[in-house]
């Protein structure tokens, strides 16, 4: 398949660039790594110039940036992304640990605006200009001005401490208690949700009301279709391409979404082991992190664009 | 009209208005219009860009917006009942069965995301409640039927892999599968090819005779009418001007517009190179209808009368050539003589 072949191309230098650029601005960081890894938090001592030039040495903070980028690199193709500065456990196992609690976050969160976006942005684009309608849009836009961390805490509010129904916080293990697991992940992914779905929302209704002009709908009229079926099984496909895009784009907003989420429901997932490690300057393990990222940045994108080819058969053909 | 003792016609339109509430004021697309319409029948309705052709097809069907910007009035009898008094239920249940309809640009008009088999046996399955593989028979055997090639291959393949003439012939074929008394179709040779054209206008004809179906054959393009229809309604700015006989229409058209129209079709008896009579100016805004007759400002023949007063329909020894006009043509022939 000659499309997917081109897209997966694209990917590479974006790859490159991400990971080469998140190592230089680590590099720019003030304050010396190996001060930060010696230094002792109760006494402020910072070792022996003997040990510190050992552990410059041993970690090749002593090389040039472009040099340890290509070590770096090579190591990464081989799975091997070093090993943590602070704890020395490696940085790959620590992701297999996290990734699985982030991607079901990420997933359930998804799955939950996309679930709000899709039959609220239907209903408001079917009535567009109505007063439903209109307030529909004014209440995206409240919710769309919201910060992440000011939902996160309204929904503890209501749902932990005032009803009770859900755990504020912490995490349970899919496999010790699937039910408890489920519910931790509730609230966050709620509210990760709540940000994501306004303007999930708005996008859809926009391209379902230009859709509906279209005569292949007064067509579909024109056999006897119900309003229902038109609107899901003709109108939603074609109005939904830039939904899709804007999902795809809006993982890095979700993840820096999670970062935040992950720290205030206290979820031991990727992004709580990013904001640790940069209060370590565990540097390895946040260039870990980040590649993690990129890389799912990009095979989501990638996954975009191949399901562009599948909502649209003519999307396939031209490439 | 006198003829109230015969048996009720299939279609029959009395006295239909469709407004348009638009921020800038009320548009007058269909501006009283009625006409009527016998089983088997040919009608073709002719009219200028803007004249409100497709817009009445649209009212007829009733497929126009839902959302308080179209204001209807008057009557859409067909086989007896008013469609403009039917809940949206019975008049899903009319459409697609009853009356169908083929637009104009079969580039558009086809889902671009839906497989062509798809397209035609919902039809089937959703208001035929045909199982799914008997659909898919069907669908076959109307592709087959609309003339085109390798019928049960073109089941799996979408509108892009078709040309032109061919995704018109597929509109046709869902059209088809309802079975209807009464297809509409608006101006479905506009977008094509030239050499297409009589293609699609044959095989509209031959369905018709095939299925005893009712055509309203809405055109632009006088020539056409004249070649495909039995009785011909002209249009102009939302009203009709003047209806009657094709036959009779060309060869003795009273209303000055209908001869304008005449004259403004390219004629293959013509010299090469010979002017082509454009009408001079534009169809009357549908948003500020001028209150005489709507076309005084663009006719040679207007006098001082018809910008004032707005003549009604009318006719003269022959009941059924109707026309709206203060001079019409012979007529005034007769004057000058």
């Amino acid at each position: 398949m000659a499309y997917l072949r081109l897209k997966t191309l694209h990917l590479i230098p974006v790859f490159f660039l991400v990971t080469f650029a998140s190592f230089m601005m680590l590099d720019l960081l003030p304050g010396d790594t190996v001060d930060a890894i010696l230094s002792d938090a109760d006494t402020g001592e910072i070792g022996s110039v003997e040990a510190r030039e050992a552990l410059r040495k041993e970690l090749n903070l002593d090389k040039p940036l472009i040099v340890r980028y290509a070590l770096w690199l090579g190591n990464m193709v081989q799975g091997d992304l070093g090993r943590s500065y602070v704890t020395t456990q490696p940085v790959t196992e620590a992701l297999v640990q996290r990734i699985p609690v982030s991607l079901e976050l990420m997933i359930m969160s998804q799955i939950l605006a996309i679930a709000m976006a899709i039959p609220i942005g239907i209903y408001s684009g079917y009535h567009g200009g109505s007063t439903v309608d209109r307030g529909i849009s004014a209440f995206a836009f409240g919710v769309l001005s919201v910060p992440v961390f000011v939902a996160g805490t309204v929904y503890i509010w209501i749902f932990a401490i005032e009803l009770g129904w859900l755990p504020s916080s912490g995490h349970t293990d899919f496999s010790e208690d699937p039910w408890g697991n489920i519910k931790g992940f509730i609230l966050p992914a709620l509210t990760l949700a709540t940000i994501e779905f306004p303007i999930l929302m708005r996008v859809l209704r926009v391209d379902v009301i230009s859709t509906l002009q279209e005569d292949y709908i007064a067509l579909a009229k024109s056999k006897g279709m119900t309003t229902w079926y038109i609107l899901f099984h003709h109108a939603l496909r074609p109005s939904s391409f830039t939904f899709v895009t804007l999902l795809g784009l809006q993982i890095g907003q979700l993840i820096t979404g999670t970062v935040v989420i992950e720290t205030l429901f206290s979820i031991p997932g990727v992004g709580k082991l990013l904001i640790d490690s940069v209060d370590t300057r565990d540097e390895i393990m946040v260039q870990g992190v980040i590649t993690f990222i990129a890389i799912v940045y990009v095979v989501v994108n990638l996954l975009v664009d191949l399901l562009y080819a599948v909502l649209d058969p003519r999307v396939a053909r031209r490439a | 009209m006198d003829s109230e003792t015969s048996a009720s016609p299939l279609l029959e339109v009395v006295d239909l208005y469709t407004h348009f509430d638009t921020p800038r004021g009320v548009a007058h697309a269909v501006d009283g219009v009625s006409f009527r319409l016998e089983r088997g029948r040919t009608l073709g309705i002719v009219g200028e860009s803007g004249s409100g052709k497709s817009v009445l097809s649209r009212t007829i069907i009733d497929i126009l917006a839902k959302d308080g910007s179209v204001l209807n009035q008057g009557e859409v009898r067909f086989e007896g009942r008013d469609l403009m008094a039917l809940p949206e239920k019975d008049m899903r249940e009319i459409r697609g069965r009853e009356i169908a309809m083929v637009f104009q640009d079969p580039m558009s008009s086809l889902n671009p995301v839906k497989k062509i088999g798809k397209q035609i046996t919902e039809v089937l399955v959703k208001r035929l409640g045909m199982p799914g593989a008997e659909a898919k028979r069907r669908a076959v055997e109307l592709i087959e039927s609309v003339g085109i090639p390798d019928a049960a291959q073109q089941l799996d393949r979408f509108p892009m892999h078709l040309s032109g003439g061919m995704r018109q012939r597929v509109a046709i074929a869902i059209a088809l599968a309802g079975e209807p008394k009464l297809l509409i179709a608006d101006e479905p040779t506009t977008a094509l090819d030239v050499t297409i054209q009589a293609q699609i206008l044959d095989l509209l004809r031959h369905q018709q005779v095939e299925r005893n179906m009712a055509v309203i054959l809405i055109s632009h393009d006088l020539g056409i009418v004249a070649q495909y229809t039995d009785d011909v309604a002209v249009m102009y700015a939302g009203q009709i001007v003047e209806s009657c006989s094709t036959e009779e229409l060309i060869r003795r058209p009273r209303m000055p517009y209908t001869e304008a129209l005449m004259n403004s079709a390219p004629n293959l008896a013509d010299p090469p190179h010979t002017r082509l009579d454009a009408i001079p100016g534009l169809p009357p805004n549908l948003l500020r209808v001028p209150g005489g007759c709507r076309f005084a400002e663009r006719c040679p023949y207007a006098a001082e009368k018809c910008s004032a007063e707005m003549p009604a329909l009318t006719h003269d020894d022959d009941p059924s050539h109707i026309y709206a006009c203060w001079y019409p043509l012979e007529i005034k022939e007769a004057v000058s003589a």
